[in-house]
């Protein structure tokens, strides 16, 4: 009886937890995230009157004389051209880490509950296909990281606890889709693994996606830039 | 002449407080190897674009410009003898590399320290 009240205590407070983060949470990670990625922004903006230039080389130069490949000449100086398993790899795992989150029909449903807003239905199986291949595409680049000598030189600790950050939210959004093992603790790492990604979208690393994005409209000619 | 004027190194990073940003942007994909002439000849890590950033700027950064002469001295080591400045380092992210490391070059200069300072082991 005594153990029953006990774990009864832990529920409740394990549910209180989810209420935070499944609510009033996201009304602070979420503005903090937009004001990283903002700062970071304007850090770009204000670098570029001192200077600051995206460095996109148009076609390698070897000692052998100037190399085109058709990639280069169509998506000119990005990684298209240079590494293409790579390229195909990393496109899938950031598409995937967007779309899935986007599309879960759980998610949608807390909005709905919030806000009142459903969007159209979108099958549950399209979500669950970017989901899985968030999770195979990062344990590829872990792996990458890992086993290729150069990019493990450059490799620190802070690199896979960023990717740690990235895959929790999917790997226990799988567990708690598939209801395997305890759902109420998975679903609490799950909440909470996603707001440290938000902060640290805004905050670290993983905010490479603005100069990401700030270096793609330097090597389409939108931004002047600087291309060699 | 052996100090190290620490006040003057602060002030040439708070110039370029911009490259901070640009160091953390750095994602470690190694990518920049590949594009670099001395990483494809000697194969060694010390000349991966990215390792030579963050052990040279990286690390006056974090430090806030508070190093040794030694620890200058190593960082000239990189800035000379593993980049030619030729600006074929590519970045997925487009962070300048070689920008960074010619004003991780400005500040030896300002420390008297210019050039390779020991011969690489290769």
């Amino acid at each position: 009886m005594k153990k029953t009240a006990r774990l009864s205590a832990d529920m409740q407070i394990t549910y209180q937890i989810y209420d935070f983060l499944a609510g009033p949470c996201l009304y602070i990670t979420v503005p903090l995230c937009i004001a990283g990625i903002l700062r970071k922004a304007v850090i770009i903006i204000n670098g570029r009157n001192y200077g600051l230039k995206f460095h996109a080389p148009v076609t390698q130069m070897s000692l052998t004389g100037r190399t085109s490949t058709t990639s280069f000449r169509v998506y000119p100086g990005t990684v298209s051209g240079r590494n293409r398993i790579l390229y195909s790899v990393s496109l899938l795992f950031h598409a995937a880490i967007f779309i899935a989150p986007v599309t879960a029909a759980a998610h949608w449903i807390l909005f709905d509950m919030s806000w009142g807003v459903m969007p159209p239905r979108i099958d549950p199986g399209f979500t669950r296909l970017f989901t899985y291949a968030a999770v195979v595409a990062g344990i590829f680049l872990i792996l990458r990281r890992t086993f290729t000598g150069h990019v493990f030189a450059v490799s620190s600790w802070k690199d896979y606890a960023a990717m740690v950050c990235v895959l929790t939210p999917f790997v226990t959004g799988i567990l708690a889709g598939k209801l395997a093992g305890p759902y109420e603790t998975v679903i609490v790492i799950h909440c909470a693994s996603a707001h440290v990604l938000l902060l640290a979208v805004g905050w670290t690393r993983l905010g490479h996606m603005v100069f990401f994005a700030s270096g793609r409209l330097v090597t389409l000619g939108l931004i002047k830039g600087d291309d060699v | 002449m052996n100090s190290v004027d620490h006040k003057t190194i602060k002030l040439m990073l708070d110039q370029k407080r911009y490259m901070r940003e640009m160091l953390g942007a750095c994602a470690s994909c190694g990518l920049c190897a590949e594009s670099c002439l001395f990483y494809k000849n000697t194969g060694n890590k010390k000349s991966v674009p990215s390792y030579k950033i963050r052990k040279t700027m990286g690390k006056l950064f974090r430090s806030g410009g508070r190093v040794s002469r030694d620890e200058l001295e190593d960082m000239a080591d990189l800035l000379w003898g593993r980049c030619a400045l030729c600006r074929q380092c590519y970045c997925p992210m487009g962070i300048d590399l070689s920008s960074i490391m010619a004003w991780g070059r400005a500040i030896c200069r300002s420390q008297n320290i210019e050039g390779v300072q020991r011969a690489n082991e290769e």
